[in-house]
């Protein structure tokens, strides 16, 4: 049985929405500092706060992330104005080919490789059977010989423990300095 | 440098693995109404709680573009803590057995249980009995896959023959998550009361003088043991022989009186947050918010002021924190004497 693909899609293009800003974000800034995210989730929080609550319930994730895309694009305008050079190459960055960009996603995915390899066995093996191989939860679960709730708090747990262990993906190395210093 | 942080950390940590619980529901789930009407007001509950729904979905998308699985060393299905029930002559396991003492129990032809963590269990003919400590929280996973969460100082007996998975509750708090096997009930005698399962998940509270079941999923059958009646022998029109719960319900069998149909509506997977390491209160005193968190810690907190005893709050901590639960108690006292009122006792100094 395969995942609900609508669904995943939809989240997908949600998503979608907000990663491109993110990534300009990023090529400007060269990485988004856990104190940039908070500011960004504090204004995005404050907006939420703004709406009426049966609007945001049609459908929270696509609000969430369309206001989220938007408090990063006004940043990233500020910023250019700020740094009136930094226009210039901003295009360029965007760019998924770009060495710094390249760079930096080497380094997000070797830090992602060791988190995800720290998990416990059964754990990595549900994230691959979920992610790679798209199952359900009720598929993960038999063909694991377990319940669906264990795949599902499994599953939970996992995604806990990789925040706690890479901070959010983009952020890895500021946390990794914030972990040092602490 | 360090005042104040750990209790914002904690409760990042808190948001972060809400966050990662609803991922989990959008990704896999057609969520209802009013479960989004619920995201939504977790979401414009806290600016943390929007951070981390951020992060983490920036882990999920990271995750979908994560192309190196087969890279990875080989992942063994088999968890650390699987508990392999094998026959075996009957002879206590001395606590956290020394490699030496392994190998010569190989060497000796004994039958050898793997479980992960502290205290000690002994296996014998009738089963397996394991044993938690204070504030000593366990997880097993069980051969057919079923998994149980034992809360600190609880005891229980583990016998599975070819029709039936018995679990004996002989003392504490446990909760199960069965796998489905119909020819093969899976059966919790917690003494007062006997519950029955299919393929479900559910809470045991053993009491002195009363058992509680919960039921998270699925349903499960609830039944009176006479033997725990004593005194009172209860007439058959006021006792009912089974009573069938099903999600989010809850019946509490009390051992010295007749159990009466009555099932309670109740948020379970908050009451059994504690699987996970969550403390979950919704309108309960005080006394009773403090006698779970001294269950799981060896640091006791003491309530000196009655009043504060009794009065009702609602809320989620960890279970590993009870540092948390008192910088609360300070925060929500309008008295001065607030400060005084509740003490954190450290092992050595009891």
């Amino acid at each position: 049985m395969r995942c609900n693909e609508t669904t995943r899609k939809r989240l997908a293009s949600w998503f979608g929405q907000w990663a491109k800003p993110l990534r300009q974000h990023l090529a400007l800034r060269g990485r988004l500092s856990p104190a940039d995210a908070d500011d960004v989730a504090q204004e995005v929080f404050l907006r939420l706060l703004r709406y009426e609550r049966s609007e945001l319930v049609s459908h929270p994730q696509a609000y969430l992330f369309k206001i989220a895309a938007n408090v990063l694009a006004e940043w990233s305008t500020r910023a250019r104005w700020k740094q009136p050079h930094a226009s210039e190459w901003l295009g360029d960055l965007t760019d998924e080919r770009d060495p710094a960009h390249e760079f930096a996603r080497t380094d997000e995915h070797s830090t992602m490789r060791s988190a995800i390899a720290g998990l416990p066995g059964r754990a990595r093996e549900i994230l691959r059977l979920h992610y790679e191989e798209g199952l359900t939860h009720e598929s993960i679960a038999r063909q694991l010989g377990i319940t669906r709730r264990i795949v599902k708090r499994d599953l939970i747990r996992a995604y806990a423990e990789l925040r706690a262990s890479i901070g959010a993906p983009t952020a890895a190395a500021a946390s990794a300095v914030s972990r040092s210093t602490a | 440098m360090n005042t104040g942080t750990p209790n914002a950390e904690e409760r990042r940590r808190v948001a972060a693995e809400q966050a990662a619980a609803w991922l989990v529901a959008l990704r896999e789930d057609r969520l209802s109404a009013h479960e989004r009407g619920e995201f939504v007001d977790w979401l414009r509950e806290s600016p943390v709680h929007v951070a981390e729904m951020l992060r983490i979905s920036q882990l999920d998308q990271a995750l979908a573009e994560f192309g190196d699985w087969t890279a990875l060393p080989a992942a063994t299905p088999t968890p650390d803590n699987v508990v392999q029930l094998l026959p075996g002559p009957s002879r206590p396991a001395a606590r956290r057995p020394r490699f030496a003492g392994l190998t010569r129990a190989i060497a000796a032809g004994l039958a050898i249980v793997v479980v992960a963590g502290g205290g000690w269990l002994a296996l014998r003919e009738q089963g397996t009995v394991v044993r938690t400590q204070l504030a000593e929280r366990r997880e097993m996973i069980l051969a057919d896959g079923s998994a149980v969460s034992i809360a600190p100082l609880s005891e229980l007996r583990i016998r599975y023959t070819a029709d039936r998975r018995s679990i004996e509750l002989r003392k504490g708090h446990a909760h199960f998550d069965v796998t489905h096997d119909a020819r093969r009930p899976f059966v919790v005698d917690a003494g007062t009361a006997t519950v029955q399962a299919v393929g479900t998940s559910f809470d045991v509270e053993r009491a002195p003088g009363s058992v509680r079941v919960t039921v998270v999923e699925g349903r499960v059958a609830v039944t009176q043991q006479e033997k725990g009646a004593t005194g009172s022998v209860p007439s058959p029109a006021t006792v009912p022989a089974r009573v069938m719960l099903g999600a989010n319900e809850e019946i509490v069998v009390p051992s010295q009186a007749p159990m009466t149909a009555v099932v309670h509506q109740v948020n379970a997977p908050a009451q059994a947050a504690w699987t996970t390491g969550s403390l979950v209160f919704e309108d309960e005193t005080v006394a009773e918010v403090v006698r779970r968190f001294n269950l799981h810690n060896q640091a006791q907190i003491r309530i000196l002021d009655p009043e504060l005893a009794a009065r009702r709050i609602s809320g989620t901590f960890r279970a590993s924190d009870p540092e948390s639960f008192i910088a609360f108690i300070h925060a929500t006292s309008a008295s001065p004497a607030g400060d005084r009122s509740v003490i954190l006792v450290e092992p050595h100094s009891r």
